[in-house]
């Protein structure tokens, strides 16, 4: 019998918009008919909307990690709130009534099967495998030309604007460098356009002490990534041949997008893996025009700490699933890990939840670093690296958290290092006023999840911590 | 490794960025670190490689070189910091922390709540504050991560939201919140401090807690003059401050006195009542009122009422003129906002004389008639809940004297008396018979009495008013009610009263529904139709006769009661229904109103095809 919660459901969701719409439904008993099949992997029914006809969905549980939503709504969200109200209305009892599947899902469904039979032949070598794109040798050529010109353009600006000095910068700069931003996009350096708006982005600040420092620390990344990114272009040049680096995470400041079909070529796919959401938040980057939600992750047993990213445009927000926090254990049959440092990007297709167990925690506290010097040497190995990721995420054993008498707070380990706790730049929300305000006993012998981020004004290494976690609680200080 | 040193020339960088790399050359301060850089590489190839870029920064170069050397040098520089960074905790203190009396908060809540409600008190425009009292009523700011928002709400530019926090949300806490709002005190500040302090003032603060009295008493002495009242506010709970509330209650400042009569109200000591007597009877009257009136205490008013009494009485040899009458109405208006909630039998005994021996109070006879209401219409209102027969029988004489009084007696009859005996007083007797009132004063009392009825068989439910239900009509209304508000065609009260069992009932709603200008009261005539208990043949004919009536042409919108009404009939009338409400579509003129009646149609089509 399918077992659905409403916690589920609501990860389902697109937005909290959609979910409130369809638990809407139920309440005002929008729903004419509700049936599952007798199988039970699939819910359907009809419910009544504005117009004549009602509207006829249905979610397909065949795959239990993936569902499918369909609806005769002209929405564009998947699943829209007819398929999640009829999803709530499972979860709340309702009664549906046992009949056969549709004729109309049943043949979806015998194409659904098709195409997987067919890509599992072709796999297998079954069927000649779908034909391998072409690479067209002179086209990429000529990306390739583009891009490495873009780079001595994208040199040049730099070098113009640290000859005049970045007190000189005004409105006028400002949107010279957006301007050259777009073009970079259009030479196919996404990567570099979003970084050079970011640098627009730090001109326009209204703190200028802070967005000089700032400036500086990103014209030299900005450095770094002409050099690196040159060199590796022009190996390509040489060899056209040669596939994407894997290792390292230059493709993606080129702006490249990778496919999950690459990153099974290249080795890098976990099977069976499952992930507990350690800590969520979700911010607007403006140099990338995107809302970025951002999860942190425990692979169980395997003790890493992975992160989800999305991006969702500012202007597709309306059609894209914000992500939520997630409590529950994701049993993952296929996680897709980025090139990265300490927490690589991973994704996956879909997921079953599973409420969290004692084990997990056991597995939790085998994860954290016990010693401050440990993992503050990590951080700093990966920091080293002007492209590697600048605010790494570290799970730390605390013997206790204790305030300083000028009122910050510090992380002590079992060896009695201290570790200052403040709020960094690159988290959209503060979180150690909390500490004064939570349960003190969370506060000894427990775990906490932190970001790092170095500061150059300063030449401090700061830690924000995240997340609070002591025995079977997970205290999220941010979301 | 030195971190000094190259933090020192982290910053000489910094500086070389925003003042232009072309002015580096020869740079003095760079050329000072530079041989310190030399002399460390001799054992760090690092502190060698810097130093060699240096020697090249501030060396003979081209422009360009040199801005790319610069980066250079930044760059290996950040990277060097980078491992360098410095993360120990200075001066820790060895106690553990303190329990903050929030630890019931919770950090259940997804992103999704959370950052809706972090979004509205953190932005401002419209449909904020839906999402902030909804939060507060699903519990969301029971979650840790809300608090500072909510605390930050007491400054959002929306004062409805600000005072919606200090009313619900942060009273929520309790008063463990009490040291959180004094932390952000600027005793100088203004409204969102004020804000703070009325937190403050309604969580109550602790006798024992020193440090939050002493906070208070700095702001009582030193703020603002809004701070200062507020906080003088808080202060009336605490004995210790009694003389000093006396002192502020002379203060030169109008809010300052304000805030120390509203604390010495809450006070009620010997003392403090002295003090409020005298500025009641002195020139802070209405200061003292209002304090008096918020937090009336019994000892308080067993001083005011004699002397409310003696006010009424006195008697006035001078002329008449409205100079004398402002000034007594200004002597007299304070005792009516200190007693606003008063409860007291010495108070019950001066209503009861005041309403039955007007002539002993000669001082109301000089107020003009809307003061001399008020007067009077406060001691109503407190004789109306008092339910006694002493109490009724002043109501009445009230009553007698001026319609205005009725609904008092009304209420207070209809809670002493049956049913029976309340109709036979107002309307199966004497004036209330007639069907037409004659003279000018028997239509006045029909009116009140009609509007009375109006506010009697409604309840109030969140400024909704909804019909009684059905069960307190039947046995708490005379069946009589129901002739006479039909006798005198108030479709409203009719719709309000309606009952099975009445032969007139149904002919009066048929009436209705001929008579095409009732478009609007469909719903009361339906209402009325359930309530009497008529089957659902009936019910359905009138349903269609009022549609068929209707002047279609005119009517461009149909209510949602309406719509479910008609999609309410039952499956063997349904059928018949759409064909007769279909030809009615040709005579609308608004297409929305076409589409609707479409729908409905189909709707019942469905209903009759599926009954089969």
């Amino acid at each position: 019998m399918l077992q659905l919660t409403a916690s589920h459901i609501d990860s389902l969701a697109p937005n909290a918009a959609a979910a409130k719409n369809g638990r809407g439904l139920v309440q005002k008993n929008k729903f004419v008919k509700l049936h599952v099949s007798e199988e039970g992997d699939l819910l359907f029914g009809e419910c009544s909307g504005s117009g004549k006809s009602n509207y006829a969905c249905s979610v397909d549980f065949l795959t239990p990690d993936n569902p499918v939503s369909r609806c005769s709504c002209p929405s564009r969200q998947f699943p829209c709130k007819h398929a999640l109200g009829l999803m709530y209305a499972y979860a709340d009892g309702l009664k549906f009534e046992q009949s056969t599947v549709p004729e109309e899902i049943s043949s979806k469904r015998e194409k659904a099967e098709k195409r997987e039979e067919n890509k599992a032949k072709r796999e297998s070598g079954e069927l000649p495998p779908a034909k391998p794109k072409k690479v067209n040798k002179a086209a990429l050529k000529k990306k390739i030309a583009q891009q490495l010109e873009a780079l001595d353009e994208l040199e040049k600006l730099t070098v113009s604007l640290v000859r005049g000095g970045l007190g000189t910068a005004s409105a006028r700069t400002v949107k010279d460098l957006n301007d050259h931003a777009k073009r970079l996009g259009s030479s196919y350096l996404t990567g570099a356009e979003n970084e050079l708006r970011r640098l627009a982005l730090l001109l326009e600040q209204e703190d200028r002490e802070s967005g000089y420092t700032y400036a500086a620390e990103q014209l030299t990344l900005l450095n770094a990534f002409i050099k690196k990114g040159r060199t590796y272009l022009q190996a390509k040049q040489e060899d056209p041949e040669l596939s994407p680096d894997t290792e390292s995470t230059i493709e993606e400041w080129l702006g490249h997008a990778w496919q999950l079909s690459e990153l099974k070529e290249a080795g890098r796919v976990s099977e069976n893996v499952e992930l507990l959401q350690l800590a969520f938040y979700s911010y607007r980057d403006e140099a990338r025009k995107e809302f970025v939600d951002t999860g942190f992750w425990l692979e169980l047993g395997e003790g890493r700490i992975h992160r989800t990213v999305q991006y969702r445009p500012f202007k597709a927000v309306k059609f894209m699933k914000e992500e939520d926090s997630f409590f529950s254990v994701a049993q993952i049959a296929e996680l897709y890990r980025y090139p990265g440092g300490l927490n690589a990007r991973v994704r996956f297709e879909g997921m079953l939840p599973r409420q969290t167990a004692s084990g997990d925690f056991e597995a939790v506290l085998g994860a954290a670093s016990a010693s401050i010097a440990d993992a503050v040497k990590a951080v700093k190995n990966q920091l080293k690296d002007p492209l590697a990721d600048r605010a790494p995420v570290v799970l730390l054993k605390a013997s206790r958290i204790a305030q300083t008498k000028s009122g910050t707070f510090a992380l002590v380990d079992e060896t009695g290092a201290a570790l200052e706790l403040r709020d960094i730049y690159r988290l959209p929300q503060p979180t150690t006023p909390l500490l004064s305000l939570v349960d003190p006993t969370l506060l000894e012998e427990g775990l906490v999840l932190a970001m790092f981020e170095h500061r150059m004004d300063t030449g401090r290494l700061a830690a924000q911590p995240l997340t609070l976690i002591k025995g079977g609680r997970i205290t999220r200080l941010l979301y | 490794m030195s971190t000094t040193l190259l933090q020192e020339l982290q910053g000489e960088l910094r500086r070389l960025y925003i003042a232009g790399s072309d002015l580096a050359a020869d740079d003095f301060r760079l050329k000072r670190i530079e041989p310190k850089f030399a002399q460390l590489g001799e054992r760090a190839p690092v502190f060698k490689k810097l130093a060699e870029g240096l020697a090249e920064l501030t060396g003979p170069s081209e422009a360009e070189a040199r801005a790319s050397k610069l980066q250079d040098v930044s760059l290996l520089l950040n990277s060097v910091l980078s491992t360098q960074g410095a993360t120990a905790a200075e001066g820790l203190k060895e106690e553990k922390l303190q329990e903050s009396g929030l630890t019931d908060l919770t950090t259940a809540h997804s992103y999704r709540q959370l950052a809706e409600v972090q979004n509205a008190l953190s932005t401002s425009g419209g449909g904020r504050y839906e999402i902030v009292t909804t939060a507060h009523r699903d519990g969301l700011f029971r979650d840790l991560r809300l608090f500072p928002f909510a605390m930050k709400a007491l400054n959002d530019p929306y004062a409805e939201l600000a005072d919606y926090a200090v009313r619900y949300i942060l009273p929520s806490y309790g008063p463990v919140i009490v040291p959180y709002l004094l932390a952000g005190l600027d005793i100088q500040g203004g409204r969102e401090q004020e804000r703070r302090l009325e937190v403050i003032r309604k969580l109550g603060v602790d006798a024992e807690d020193a440090r939050t009295l002493n906070l208070l008493v700095k702001a009582a002495e030193e703020g603002s003059d809004k701070v200062r009242a507020a906080a003088i506010a808080c202060l009336g709970s605490h004995p210790d401050f009694e003389d000093r509330l006396i002192e502020w209650s002379l203060d030169k400042k109008k809010p300052v006195r304000e805030g120390a009569l509203a604390a010495l109200a809450v006070r009620n000591s010997e003392a403090a009542r002295d003090r409020i007597y005298e500025a009641f009877t002195g020139k802070d009257a209405m200061p003292a009122a209002e304090a008096v009136g918020a937090a009336p205490a019994a000892e308080m008013l067993e001083r005011l009422i004699p002397l409310y009494a003696e006010k009424l009485r006195q008697e006035y040899t001078g002329e008449e003129d409205r100079k004398s009458k402002d000034k007594l109405w200004s002597e007299l208006e304070p005792f009516t906002v200190a007693f606003r909630y008063a409860k007291h039998t010495e108070l019950e005994r001066l209503y009861l004389d005041l309403g039955a021996n007007q002539s002993d109070y000669p001082a109301l006879g000089r107020l003009d008639y809307a003061e001399r209401f008020r007067t009077l219409s406060q001691a109503a209102g407190y004789l109306k809940e008092s339910d006694t027969e002493e109490a009724l029988e002043v109501l009445y004489a009230l009553e007698e004297q001026s319609p205005d009084f009725l609904p008092y007696a009304f209420h207070a009859t209809k809670s002493r008396r049956s049913p029976a005996e309340l109709y036979d007083r107002y309307a199966g007797s004497g004036r209330g018979l007639l069907r037409t009132a004659v003279s000018k004063k028997a239509q006045a009392i029909q009116k009140k009495l009609i509007e009375t009825l109006h506010g009697e068989i409604h309840v109030y439910e969140n400024y909704v008013r909804r019909r009684l239900p059905q069960e307190t009509i039947e046995t708490q209304w005379d069946p009589r009610w129901l002739d006479w508000v039909i006798d005198r065609n108030d479709l409203e009260l009719v719709s309000g009263l309606a009952a099975p069992g009445h032969p007139k009932l149904l002919p009066y709603l048929e009436k209705q529904i001929e008579n095409t200008s009732n478009s609007y009261y469909e719903h009361y005539i339906f209402v009325a139709l359930d309530a009497g208990g008529y089957d659902e043949e009936t019910k359905y004919e009138l349903l269609m006769r009022w549609m068929e009536n209707r002047d279609w042409k005119k009517v461009y919108s149909i209510y949602h009661g309406e719509t479910e009404r008609l999609i309410r009939i039952p499956a063997r009338f349904a059928a018949e229904a759409a064909d007769r409400l279909e030809p009615l579509i040709v005579h609308m003129r608004f297409e929305n109103l076409k589409e609707t009646m479409q729908e409905v149609v189909h709707s019942l089509r469905k209903k009759a095809a599926s009954d089969e």
